[in-house]
Order: structure tokens, then C-alpha cells, then sequence
């Protein structure tokens, strides 16, 4: 019942997705905010590159080797505002396999990074998005850049080679605690674990370059439980504490 | 002749002018119908340049298959997934596999790609580095999976065509890894463009034309020092390309796909022009597709029959200047031919026309002109009366109506033959009807009473009888010419009544009206044509007869010349 009262009082099932759950408190102030993502598998077929894009008639279409929700992130971000601690090292970004490693990074604003090509090739960054912030970078084979994470929170520097326009970086101006989504066995469901202070928060999820969920939550007296689906219609209410069949694949 | 030699030199002129204005005010349509033909041209062109370019993305891609279905090449990419075997045996083991499959196959480089997306051979460049990771390329990343795809790369100014294919394990189980094979794009793709559609092109690519795309359309657009970026700024609001304009030469667009796209890889095409003028570029077209012979055949035989118009016309013109001392203009001849002469009571022009001038004067008529004899007078009488028009005149001189006006016996006057006659009797004669045989003509029935001259002029015919017939050769001059020692006001009434008789049974003959024709009228009209024509042409004679033409009775006046005087 208590459950249902602090759901009740934050008013967030009405048009939500999210669903929170009584689960033990840490001993401390802070509450355990468990976000559990439903990312589903899914399998694109490549963008068309050229004239021709044709399946192979011997086998089945494979997975790629690269799988983007293991790059996704999930940033509780405080509705009231919060200072986040500096980070004092840099965050190294390498560029290698025509890839960016990582290729989405959520940061703390004004965090440096580090860009090192170990390609053989010259690149030139340039904005991926018209609207993002102008930056331009050359990224000569085999030096390193120094960026910088922008000032705002929640502002998204998305940068691209113009000779591989598919090697993307996306920087993130976190504004809270960020965590990535531990993917289980069936590779579906994502989740990552936050201990915050009760409060108004905004789960917001990352996936593969682009803002995927974003999602208000009040953390009350009690830890809580936040599911996000991603790429699925919004469940229309939610109510706390209510038995939830995903739970059952998250059980180890 | 000389206005007609004129009116051909005007025309001329007039040919020349329109011809000359045709050709200035037919220079844009003719522009504009290029531009159109150029639109129209690239319009296809840009279909025909997608085709192609999918054409040989797929020939690429079938080569990459067969590369890829080669055994020893699976078998190492095989051993490499199951990490079996020595790293460099098997990328040299690969690497000869791929010489050995492109060896005929005109690629720019290959590379055999493991399970993990590193690199394990190539050829063609870099040939000794592998184990580096290319799975971020999405060729690459798409091959792994199972798909089959090109895609277009522009590096280093070079714009390549690759395309991936997987490579299957042996057992059919797996993907063990990718086969990836580069071709150069270039002078071989414009030179197909040039042979299927006719266009020059050239590539572009970052903003500058591509090096290894040297074609005409290159030092066209660099000779008028066109930059790339010109040629690529041509678009409108929405991002459609617009065909940009340059001069008389229109360039169109292909946008290249892929990896090139972001670098603003684009074939740019016009339709290939060498002569900034559109009408001699025609004209060479024209003639690179064969000589019109039966063109040239009809246009030169067009030429010699204006020539030979040209030709006559001053050829006549010429002999019209060296005869015109001794001859009267022609205006005046054509005014005094065209000048009707007599009008019936039904207004029904009547021509009083006088026999060409220039012919007589070559040949004047023997009739008038010379004092010849009887015989020679009646050949040219004869001459008359074989004309078909003149089948039926009845000659009648002055002569004659002078007989007639003394009221003698015309079977007397016959009678008396040509050779007893005088001049003037003989020349009655022949303009009488006698033939050249001395056969007689029959004679028209008595004129009627209301038109005999008693009636008409009374009093006239006794008082002219009398000297009217001089015994001298002047007697026909004086007759026909200036009334010698005739009564100016008598004589011509005497002389002309006959031709008046002959004239009123003529008009009889062809059922025309005759009244209200009196011969005062008659007399009044022949003195003033005679004296028009001996005005005009200067002659010493004129010659009245009735001639009946188309039905219709008319005088005909004849000029005559006496080479004597």
C-alpha cells in the first residue's frame, strides 16, 4: 500500500512507463534506483550503401559484431539540479577498426577527452547533426585530439568523419550519476543499478547514438524500480509494486 | 526588259536580305532548341549513367563471389575462425589465392577479411600489413553478417567502387569471413558514358574534380576556369539538383552514393559541344553523318536554272540597251499595245494593238516598210493569213479604204491585180484578202446603210475623191504618215471608212452590238491611235486590220518602217 501511495503521489503512471517496486534499502540515505531496460534484439538490415544490397541465399543473416546496446547508457538525472564531481583524468576514445571506442560517451560537462586515431588514414570530424554545437576536428592517422565535453548537461556533441561517414562519435553532457545496461543471457533486457537521494530524477537511455528513453521518476523513502522499453509502444499506467513478468528473466 | 531585270535583281536582294534576317533571327531558336536538345540529352543520359554505374557495381559484386567461393581461400579463412595453423601461413596462403583468382580481373585491391573483421591478405595495396581491424566499414560489417553490397569510397582523390561479399565456412554452417575487392573509378566509366549516351562527364568529389578523372568535359570546364564547387552549388532549396547553364553548354548531375555521398561525390555530365556557334556545329553534324548528295544535286541544279534565268534576263536587258537607239522604249510600246482603242456600244474593250516593235524592226514588215513588189507584198499578206488567230481577218489597208472611198467597183479594184496596181492599190490588195496565189478572199456583204459615210459625214466622200490617189511612192507614206497633200480633215475619213465597214461586218459576224458605233467615233479613235503609234514608234506606216480574236472583233494596228527614207 505504501507502494501504491508514493506511486499515487508522484503521478507518474498516468502516461508512463515506468514502474517502480518496493525492493530493500541501503543502509544509508540513499536509495537503490534499479532501471531495467527492454531493449529487444533486433536486426536491421544495413543501411544501403551503394547500388546493391543483396542477401546471402546460402546461409541466414547473421548478428553483427558489433551489438549497440551494449553501448547503451542510462543517466538519472536530478529534476532540481545537482553538481556532479569533476573528473580529473581524461577519457580516451580510440579510434580503431574504422570504429570509435567507445562511440557514445556520457560524461560530466567540461570533461576532457582524448581522441586517438590508430588508423593509418586521416580523418576530418565534422558535426553529424546541423543543429549540434560547430565543432570541426582533424584527426591525422596515428595523433590524438584533446574535446571537450559541452558545458550544458543533457547537450549532445555528435561528430562524424567525412571520409567514413559511419565512423560516429556521440558525446553526452551528463547531469547525473551514469551507468551502462548489463545486458543478461537473453540479451533483451538491460540493467544498471543507481543509488541516489530521494528525489525528483529523469532516467534518460542512451542507445546507439540518439536518445532512446527519457522518462521522469520521483525516488521516495524506499528504493525503487524504474523499467524502461525501448522501440515498444508505452504501456498507457504502470503501478508500483505490482508483480512484473520481466522481472522473471532478470533472475539469475 | 530593263524592269524586269530589275524586279530579278530586287527579288534577289530581297532573297539575299530575308535569307541573311532568317539566319540572325534564327540563331536563339536555334540556341534554344540546343539547350533543349542538351536537356533532353542529359535527361537520359543521367537513367543511362545509373544504370551503368549499377551495372558494374553488380559485375564487381559477382567477381567478389566467385573470389569468395574459391576453396583455398575458405579453407584459410577457415583455419584463421577456428584459430588453427599458423597466422602467416594462412595470410600468405590467402594472399596467393586472391592473385590467383584477380588475375585477369580488373581490380585495384582485394582484401580477405576473417570472422573478427581484421584483415587477414591484400593485394593490390598494402600487401603486407594484416591483422588490422576494418569491421567498422559498413561493407564490411554488412558482409559478416551475410549480405552482399557495394559501395562507392573516395580516398585520397580517388573514387573507388568496392564491394563485399561473405565467405561461407566449408560445412555451410558459418560465416568464416568477407572477401572485398576495389576497383578505381574513372576514364573507364566516362568512356562507356561517352560510347552508350553520348555525354562527356567527369567526376567530382570533395569539393574538387578527381584525379583520376581526366576526360574532355575537364579541360572544357577548366578552360573556362569553371571550379568544382560551381558546378556543385547548383541546387535549390530543396536539395533537387538544377541543371546549371554555362554559355550554350547545360551540365546535369548523377549524385553518387555511399560513403563517397558525404564527400560530395557527384558525375557531373554535358553534352559535348565544340563550336561555341550552334549553325556551323550543325552543319558539321550534318556532314560527320554522311554528304546529302541528293541534296546537293537538287541545290545545284536549283543554282543553274537561277543562273540561267539571271542569264536571260540580261541577255535581254543587253539587247534591249543595244537596240534601244533605234527603237522606242518598250514602256511606250506596252502603253500603246495595252491602250484599249475601241468600245462597243456594251463598253466591251476592244484592243488596238500595234505588232511588236522589235521584231519588225529586226524584220520590218515587207508589207509597209518596203517598196517591194506586188508578189512580195502578197507573200507577206499570206504571212498573215497562216497565223490561226488571223484566219478570218480581212485585211483592209489604206490604201484600200481609199479605193473604196472613190466609189469604184471593188471587183474592179481586185480585178486589177497586184501587179498592175499602184503601191497603194497593191498594198489594197493584199490587206484586201487576196491570197499569195491571187485567189481572192470573199468579201464582206455591203456595209449597211446606216454606216455608209453619206450617212455618217455627208457630203464627204465626192469632195475627198479628188486627189486622193498620188501617182508617186510617197502615196502610202502620205496615207499612213502625215497626211502628205491629203486634206488634213478629209483624207483619214475616206481612208478609214472601209476599215469601219470592215469593222462594223466583223462585229456583225461575232454578233456584237454595234449600235451607237458610229464612224465619226470610229475615225476620231483610229486617227489618234495612228498618230499615238507613229509618235511612239517612230515609224512612217500604220497598219490597220480587223482582227477577230477569241471571238471578239478588234483592230490590230501595225507599225512599218521604209528603209528608203
Amino acid at each position: 500500500m505504501l507502494a501504491i501511495g508514493v506511486a499515487l503521489w508522484l503521478g507518474l503512471p498516468l502516461r508512463s512507463s515506468v514502474r517502480a517496486q518496493a525492493i530493500p534499502a541501503p543502509p544509508s540515505n540513499e536509495r537503490l534506483v534499479r532501471v531495467i531496460a527492454h531493449v529487444p534484439r533486433r536486426l536491421p538490415p544495413p543501411p544501403q550503401a551503394g547500388y546493391l544490397t543483396l542477401e546471402n541465399g546460402v546461409l541466414p543473416i547473421a548478428l553483427p559484431l558489433r551489438d549497440p546496446r551494449k553501448e547503451a547508457v542510462v543517466v538519472l538525472c536530478p529534476r532540481e539540479g545537482g553538481s556532479l564531481p569533476p573528473i580529473a583524468s581524461p577519457i580516451e576514445i580510440l579510434l580503431s577498426g574504422y570504429r570509435f571506442s567507445p562511440a557514445l560517451v556520457v560524461a560530466p560537462p567540461r570533461a576532457p577527452l582524448v581522441l586517438r586515431n590508430q588508423q593509418k588514414q586521416s580523418f576530418s570530424l565534422v558535426p553529424a547533426e546541423p543543429s549540434g554545437p560547430g565543432v570541426r576536428l582533424a584527426l591525422p592517422a596515428g595523433q590524438s585530439q584533446n574535446l571537450q565535453v559541452p558545458d550544458d548537461g543533457g547537450q549532445v556533441l555528435s561528430l562524424h568523419a567525412i571520409e567514413q561517414p559511419q565512423l560516429r562519435l556521440t558525446v553526452v553532457a551528463s547531469c547525473g550519476p551514469t551507468r551502462r545496461l548489463v545486458f543478461g543471457d537473453t540479451g533483451e533486457v538491460g540493467v544498471s543499478e543507481f543509488s541516489v537521494a530521494p528525489g525528483p530524477y529523469v532516467v534518460r537511455l542512451y542507445l546507439d547514438h540518439a536518445l532512446a528513453v527519457e522518462q521522469p521518476v520521483r525516488v521516495a523513502d524506499h528504493d525503487a524500480e524504474v523499467i524502461l522499453r525501448s522501440g515498444l509502444p508505452v504501456e498507457p499506467v504502470s503501478v508500483p509494486g505490482r508483480a512484473l513478468p520481466l522481472q522473471e528473466s532478470l533472475r539469475p | 526588259m530593263m524592269s524586269m531585270s530589275k524586279l530579278w535583281l530586287f527579288l534577289l536582294t530581297v532573297l539575299c536580305g530575308i535569307s541573311a534576317l532568317l539566319l540572325v533571327v534564327s540563331e536563339p531558336e536555334l540556341q534554344r532548341r540546343e539547350i533543349a536538345r542538351q536537356e533532353q540529352s542529359l535527361a537520359r543520359s543521367q537513367q543511362v549513367a545509373h544504370l551503368l554505374l549499377k551495372s558494374q557495381a553488380y559485375t564487381l559484386l559477382h567477381a567478389a563471389s566467385q573470389t569468395a567461393a574459391d576453396a583455398e581461400l575458405s579453407a584459410a579463412l577457415s583455419a584463421v575462425s577456428r584459430e588453427q595453423g599458423e597466422l602467416p601461413l594462412q595470410h600468405q596462403a590467402s594472399q596467393a589465392a586472391l592473385r590467383r583468382l584477380l588475375v585477369s580481373q580488373p581490380v585495384s585491391f582485394a582484401w580477405a577479411v576473417d570472422h573478427k573483421g581484421q584483415v587477414l591478405s591484400r593485394i593490390g595495396q598494402d600487401e603486407a600489413e594484416y591483422r588490422d581491424a576494418v569491421d567498422g566499414l559498413p561493407v564490411i560489417e554488412a558482409a559478416l553478417r551475410g549480405y552482399r553490397q557495394d559501395d562507392l569510397w573516395l580516398v585520397h582523390d580517388t573514387l573507388y567502387r568496392v564491394a563485399a561479399v561473405p565467405v561461407v565456412a566449408p560445412t555451410h554452417d558459418h560465416y568464416i569471413g568477407a572477401v572485398l575487392l576495389g576497383n578505381a573509378m574513372g576514364s573507364e566509366v566516362m568512356a562507356e558514358l561517352s560510347q552508350l549516351a553520348g555525354v562527356q562527364s567527369v567526376f567530382i568529389g570533395g569539393g574538387r574534380f578527381l584525379s583520376a578523372a581526366s576526360s574532355p568535359l575537364l579541360s572544357a570546364v577548366e578552360a573556362q576556369q569553371v571550379r568544382a564547387d560551381t558546378l556543385l552549388g547548383l541546387r535549390d532549396a530543396q536539395g533537387a539538383q538544377v541543371p546549371l547553364r554555362l554559355g550554350n553548354r547545360v551540365f546535369t548531375f548523377l549524385d553518387l552514393p555511399g560513403q563517397a555521398s558525404a564527400q560530395r561525390a557527384v558525375l557531373v555530365m554535358a553534352v559535348p559541344v565544340v563550336s561555341p556557334r550552334i549553325l556551323p556545329q550543325v552543319l558539321r553534324d550534318a556532314l560527320s553523318r554522311g554528304v546529302p548528295w541528293s541534296l546537293l544535286l537538287l541545290l545545284a541544279v536549283g543554282v543553274g536554272v537561277l543562273y540561267g534565268l539571271g542569264r536571260l534576263v540580261f541577255q535581254g536587258d543587253v539587247i534591249q540597251l543595244l537596240s534601244s537607239r533605234n527603237a522606242p522604249r518598250s514602256d511606250d510600246a506596252l502603253d500603246a499595245l495595252e491602250q484599249p482603242t475601241f468600245a462597243g456600244p456594251e463598253a466591251e474593250p476592244e484592243a488596238l494593238s500595234p505588232q511588236p516593235a522589235p521584231a519588225q524592226r529586226e524584220e520590218p514588215a515587207p508589207a509597209v516598210s518596203e517598196p517591194a513588189a506586188a508578189d512580195d507584198l502578197l507573200v507577206s499578206s499570206s504571212s498573215f493569213q497562216d497565223a490561226e488567230e488571223q484566219t478570218r481577218v480581212a485585211g483592209v489597208s489604206e490604201q484600200a479604204q481609199m479605193a473604196h472611198a472613190m466609189q469604184q467597183p471593188e471587183q474592179d479594184l481586185l480585178r486589177a491585180g497586184p501587179s498592175t496596181a499602184s503601191p497603194l492599190v497593191r498594198f489594197a490588195t493584199e490587206s484586201s484578202g487576196l491570197s499569195s496565189d491571187g485567189g481572192m478572199t470573199p468579201l464582206p456583204p455591203p456595209l449597211p446603210t446606216a454606216f455608209r459615210p453619206e450617212n455618217s459625214l455627208p457630203g464627204m466622200t465626192s469632195e475627198l475623191g479628188t486627189g486622193l490617189f498620188p501617182a508617186t511612192d510617197d502615196e502610202e507614206t502620205r496615207v499612213a504618215g502625215q497626211g502628205g497633200e491629203l486634206g488634213a480633215a478629209s483624207a483619214p475619213e475616206i481612208v478609214y471608212y472601209g476599215l469601219f465597214q470592215e469593222y462594223v461586218q466583223a462585229r456583225e459576224r461575232c454578233e456584237q452590238s454595234v449600235e451607237g458605233l458610229s464612224y465619226a467615233l470610229f475615225l476620231k479613235r483610229v486617227t489618234n491611235t495612228r498618230e499615238s503609234v507613229l509618235r511612239d514608234y517612230h515609224c512612217h506606216t500604220v497598219d490597220f486590220r480587223v482582227v477577230i480574236k477569241d471571238g471578239k472583233a478588234t483592230l490590230r494596228a501595225t507599225p512599218g518602217w521604209d528603209a528608203t527614207r
